[in-house]
């Protein structure tokens, strides 16, 4: 047959990647949400076109859908805890497909099971390289995107975002978006999109949110970190973690495993970098 | 033949769109692949054109279906290569028959 295995374009591995992951969770009773890149619409992608497939677990049968990715040739590049400050995403990869984002919840949405449960009770299907593929409603697509560009500090675009849905003949507009933001528990990353931060300075999302979009410095990250964290056991972990080696980040610094030498000096290196960090801003402050 | 085919019941299909690639109204390419360990696999231009005459159909048609899509006349296709490519495609499990 006049068929060969070829590398192919990005954007048609990643179509296949999604439909891989479902064909995982479908097998594993796992319910899932496609989320981001082709699974929304054109003008929501992330501009520069996407590198991953992203899904949204739901959150209780997480632990399952990692087992079965991992029994199906996918292994971990980052874990929940290493992926990134609030333990949203973790990355994996598979030779055939690439890469995947494994979110159990998105960063500015309740990470609560009940928060899953609206996302999933008025999902969408489509279909993504041909498997059927359930998605988010419209408006929880659009909240996303809002979010999502938030978090990589796309304040701009989330903004433009935002507004584009103030207008009242749109298919999605601002108020089936805010029906969801409260339900969803995304007031704080709702209110940052339209440049509102400061009106949430008592929640526990704000710090996390502060540091998101204006925070410069490790120290600061994981201070807030530590005053979002809801309970005393919360804050516990989080000034236990706080010194540990993301072996993660190290190796793809490095460009390969890091060996136990590398982690010794990376756990001595981090507290300074910190501190230099701080040092260097506490200049340029009294320098201006 | 008879009846008619439908994608694998693992298989995942992408169809690329020329244009998008730059390339013009170039070769009809689409990708194949088993779900979820793939590998992924192209077809393009005629063995593209047979792939998706297959799942438009009635297998008796196909010879004619294929030489439209091809823009040749049907008795130009040699129907003993159509019939053993159709064959693969079937032995490798990307279409399967569907049921009457």
């Amino acid at each position: 047959m006049s068929s060969t295995v070829v590398e192919v374009p990005p954007p048609v591995r990643i179509l296949f990647g999604h439909a891989a992951l479902q064909v995982v969770a479908d097998a594993a009773g796992v319910d899932l949400l496609h989320i981001k890149g082709p699974a929304t619409e054109p003008e929501l992608r992330s501009p520069g076109g996407g590198t991953d497939a992203d899904v949204l677990v739901r959150p209780s049968q997480c632990v399952r859908f990692v087992d079965e990715l991992s029994a199906r040739g996918w292994s971990a590049r980052s874990t929940f805890l290493s992926g990134s400050d609030v333990g949203h995403a973790a990355t994996f990869w598979h030779p055939q497909w690439g890469y995947a984002d494994v979110h159990r919840f998105f960063q500015g949405i309740s990470p609560k099971e009940a928060a899953f449960d609206i996302l999933w009770a008025h999902r969408e299907m489509t279909e993504l390289a041909g498997v059927a593929v359930a998605v988010p409603t419209s408006a929880a697509r659009h909240l996303i995107a809002v979010l999502n560009a938030l978090r990589n500090r796309r304040t701009e675009e989330a903004a433009r975002m935002a507004a584009a849905l103030q207008d009242p003949q749109g298919r999605v507009t601002t108020q089936h978006v805010e029906a969801l933001v409260a339900a969803l528990g995304a007031e704080v990353g709702w209110a940052a999109a339209q440049g509102r931060l400061e009106e949430h300075r008592g929640a526990a999302d704000y710090w996390p949110w502060r540091a998101t979009i204006y925070g410069t410095s490790r120290m600061e990250s994981w201070v807030a970190r530590l005053l979002s964290a809801p309970r005393l056991r919360d804050k516990a972990l989080v000034l236990l973690r706080a010194p540990l080696v993301n072996i993660d980040h190290l190796a793809h610094v490095l460009g390969r495993r890091p060996t136990v030498r590398d982690v010794v000096v990376e756990f001595f290196e981090r507290p300074r970098r910190g501190l230099a960090e701080e040092w260097q801003r506490h200049r340029t402050r009294t320098d201006t | 033949m008879s009846g008619s085919w439908r994608p694998g019941a693992d298989v995942g299909v992408v169809h690329e769109d020329p244009l998008r690639q730059g390339s013009g109204a170039g070769e009809p390419t689409i990708y194949v692949a088993h779900l979820p360990d793939g590998p992924i696999q192209v077809l393009q231009g005629p063995a593209a054109v047979i792939f998706t005459a297959c799942l438009l159909g009635e297998a008796g048609e196909l010879q004619r279906r294929v030489a439209d899509a091809l823009g040749v006349p049907a008795d130009d296709l040699d129907a003993e290569v159509l019939a053993e490519f159709v064959t693969e495609m079937e032995h490798s499990r990307l279409i399967t028959r569907a049921p009457v």
